[in-house]
């Protein structure tokens, strides 16, 4: 069985959030509930700041807190490696969302980023929060894939609906791979400068694992314990420049 | 009915009936309108746990306290105690329902979760250890309460009842506590230690929740029975000294410790810290103090000041432990903006109004102050 992982090479990356709008447009999301966001800050201070980005989707962690402290098992792991949350079981506690290192849990009874509310513009019914104007073909709630029902929360599911049909074996899901493409998560799919990869984490000839090894594969936040299974080439093989390294709040002295 | 209550009691029951109608009202029609929109709770704020969370989590603290005060009297037997035991007991299982009737308007599928989590066996979540714990408690809870409400019980054979408030309050309180406490990932509330913390911080709710019920039961802490009183005025109120004393120095010590690390995330304590509520907090328990130390200080204004503390003490533990951005969203170097909304604020007062409801129902319909054979 496969254990599916990414990495995302930020010497690549451009910031260019292609990752963070195909993932909307295959996950009918709405701004502020972005399973793959692109995270942009300031390092330093004038004259000299830099603008960052950082790419962030879900870990899809090895040992994932969100499913340790999920107290229905709604949010479990796939034997292929997949956290995903079973909208079925799921109280809307919001415990995974507190104990997510990485913030990528969604509650979306919430109010909205921007007016006006689509949901209201777009009225769902029975358990859909909301009938967006464009679907997906698929809604499958046991893997927490398609239009989320109120009252549960959501997260990245790696595309599941694609990557659970790619023929068994493969190394690696490829875009450039004709017979593989349909089995791409959207975002590696979309991305322009071809700044991530997806693949098998347990297969030693995968492209994912001899990028890492390659080129010093980075885990963030790995002082957790939880181990993503998404990984960062920073170039200089730094975890300091892979991930922000600071939150620039005001200095004590 | 009977006509012997206190003028306290009646205007606490009508006071709460109010607060019941306006918050159920507002609450009701916000949920129903917005769902829960109504709250200032957000994702992308992001901030998960608010207001209703805090509320629920104290309301439950303050049972477990009451019963651990309760259970201290009959495993130590401390007499004084005796005649207010059922008072105590049945306020201990009005905070419950408050806070879980809390707990129900702020869960996603409230229904769910009363099989959801028995039945999925999450064994390494300490929310599905929480609930069993409640559920046991409640049992012990409502045996107790049952045997103090026959005429003339026994202390004696109230002690296993006792042992067991204590035994299954203890575990409750360092379960609830261990919710926060086992995050690692969130900084504020790591603390392998804040168990016991939660045991210790809800002895001192309890006290002060027990001289708040004796002087509305009786119309003043001063006209409760002459053993209580002696109690109160004595090792009562050395005891409550103490654990403010203490919880004083802790919430000191916590912000201090805060203050100096360079841990990520800890510099939300500098925000803690600015905020005028932290300060009231702090007067508040050291005027406590101040007037438990008073032979003739009044001990429901200190109670009162302990309640509203810890009250505060519980919002910015809970608040601040999320203030810090977890790569969420456009991840930004500053803390999340939350300030309750008005909804939140009427689930807050929904539960507190239920509390007293139930309590001063209780007052009204049965006799609170039944007392062990002599
Ligand atoms: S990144 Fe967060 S949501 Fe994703 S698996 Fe890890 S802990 Fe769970
Ligand atoms: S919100 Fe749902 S998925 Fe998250 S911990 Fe609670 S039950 Fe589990």
């Amino acid at each position: 069985m496969a254990k599916w992982g990414m990495v995302i090479d930020l010497e690549k990356c451009t910031g260019c959030q292609a990752c963070s709008t195909s993932c909307q447009m295959e996950n009918n999301r709405l701004p502020g509930e972005n399973y793959q966001d692109v995270l942009y800050y300031t390092e330093g201070k004038q004259p000299t700041p830099t603008l960052k980005w950082f790419p962030r989707p879900c870990m899809h962690c090895e040992e994932p807190s969100c499913m340790h402290v999920c107290p229905t098992k709604a949010t479990y792991k796939t034997e292929d490696g997949v956290v995903l949350i079973d909208w079925n079981k799921c109280i809307g506690c919001k415990y995974c969302m507190i104990a997510c290192p990485y913030g990528v849990r969604f509650y979306t009874d919430e109010k909205p980023l921007i007016e006006p509310n689509l949901k209201e513009v777009f009225k769902g019914e029975g358990d859909l929060s909301w009938a967006p104007p464009y679907k997906g073909p698929q809604q499958d709630p046991t893997h927490g894939v398609g239009i989320q029902p109120p009252g549960v929360v959501s997260k990245c599911t790696f595309c599941y609906h694609k990557i659970s049909k790619a023929p068994k074996g493969v190394p690696d899901l490829d875009e450039d791979v004709a017979e593989l493409r349909e089995f791409v998560p959207a975002c590696v799919r979309s991305c322009a400068p071809k700044a991530r990869y997806f693949g098998d984490l347990d297969n030693p000839n995968s492209r994912v694992n001899r990028l890492i090894s390659e080129k010093n594969g980075t885990r963030l936040l790995d002082h957790t314990g939880n181990k993503p299974q998404v990984y960062y080439l920073t170039g200089a093989g730094a975890a300091g420049s892979a991930v922000p390294s600071s939150r620039s709040t005001t200095n004590k002295s | 009915m009977s006509n012997s209550k206190p003028a306290s009691v009646n205007q606490v029951w009508l006071a709460s009936l109010a607060a019941l109608v306006v918050s159920v009202a507002v609450v009701g029609m916000n949920l129903m309108s917005k769902g829960h929109a109504a709250f200032n709770t957000t994702s992308h704020g992001p901030l998960p746990w608010g207001l209703p969370v805090v509320t629920y989590d104290y309301f439950v603290s303050f049972s477990i306290g009451m019963a651990f005060v309760a259970g201290a009297a009959l495993v130590f037997n401390i007499e004084g105690l005796y005649a207010s035991m059922k008072r105590i007991l049945w306020i201990a299982v009005a905070a419950l329902i408050g806070g879980i009737l809390v707990l129900g308007l702020e869960l996603g599928h409230p229904f769910r979760a009363t099989y959801a989590i028995l039945f999925n066996f999450q064994t390494t979540s300490p929310l599905f250890w929480k609930p069993i714990l409640v559920f046991l408690y409640i049992w012990v809870l409502l045996a107790s309460y049952a045997k103090v409400s026959k005429p003339g019980w026994s202390p004696a054979g109230m002690r296993p009842l006792g042992y067991a408030l204590f035994v299954t309050g203890g575990f409750l309180a360092a379960g609830s506590a261990a919710v926060f406490g086992l995050m690692s990932m969130r900084p504020v509330w790591y603390d392998p230690m804040l168990p016991v913390y939660g045991i210790f911080e809800s002895m001192v709710m309890g006290m002060a929740g027990i001289v708040v019920a004796l002087a509305i039961g009786h119309g003043g802490v001063a006209n409760a029975p002459e053993p209580t009183r002696k109690l109160l005025d004595g090792f009562g109120r050395h005891s409550m000294a103490l654990f403010t004393a203490l919880l004083l120095v802790s919430v000191v010590v916590r912000a201090w410790g805060g203050l100096w690390s360079n841990l990520d995330g800890l510099q939300v304590w500098r925000a803690v810290v600015a905020s005028p509520v932290f300060w009231i907090e702090l007067i508040a328990l050291a005027a406590a103090l101040f007037l438990l130390l008073q032979a003739q200080g009044s001990l429901l204004l200190a109670a009162v000041l302990v309640i509203l503390a810890t009250f505060i003490g519980r919002y910015e533990f809970v608040i601040a432990g999320q203030l810090v951005p977890l790569f969420k969203g456009s991840w930004v170097p500053g803390l999340v903006n939350y300030a309750p909304s008005l909804t939140e604020w009427m689930v807050a007062l929904l539960g507190l109004a239920l509390n007293f409801a139930i309590y001063t129902f209780g007052e009204k319909q049965f006799d609170l102050s039944a007392s062990p054979a002599s």
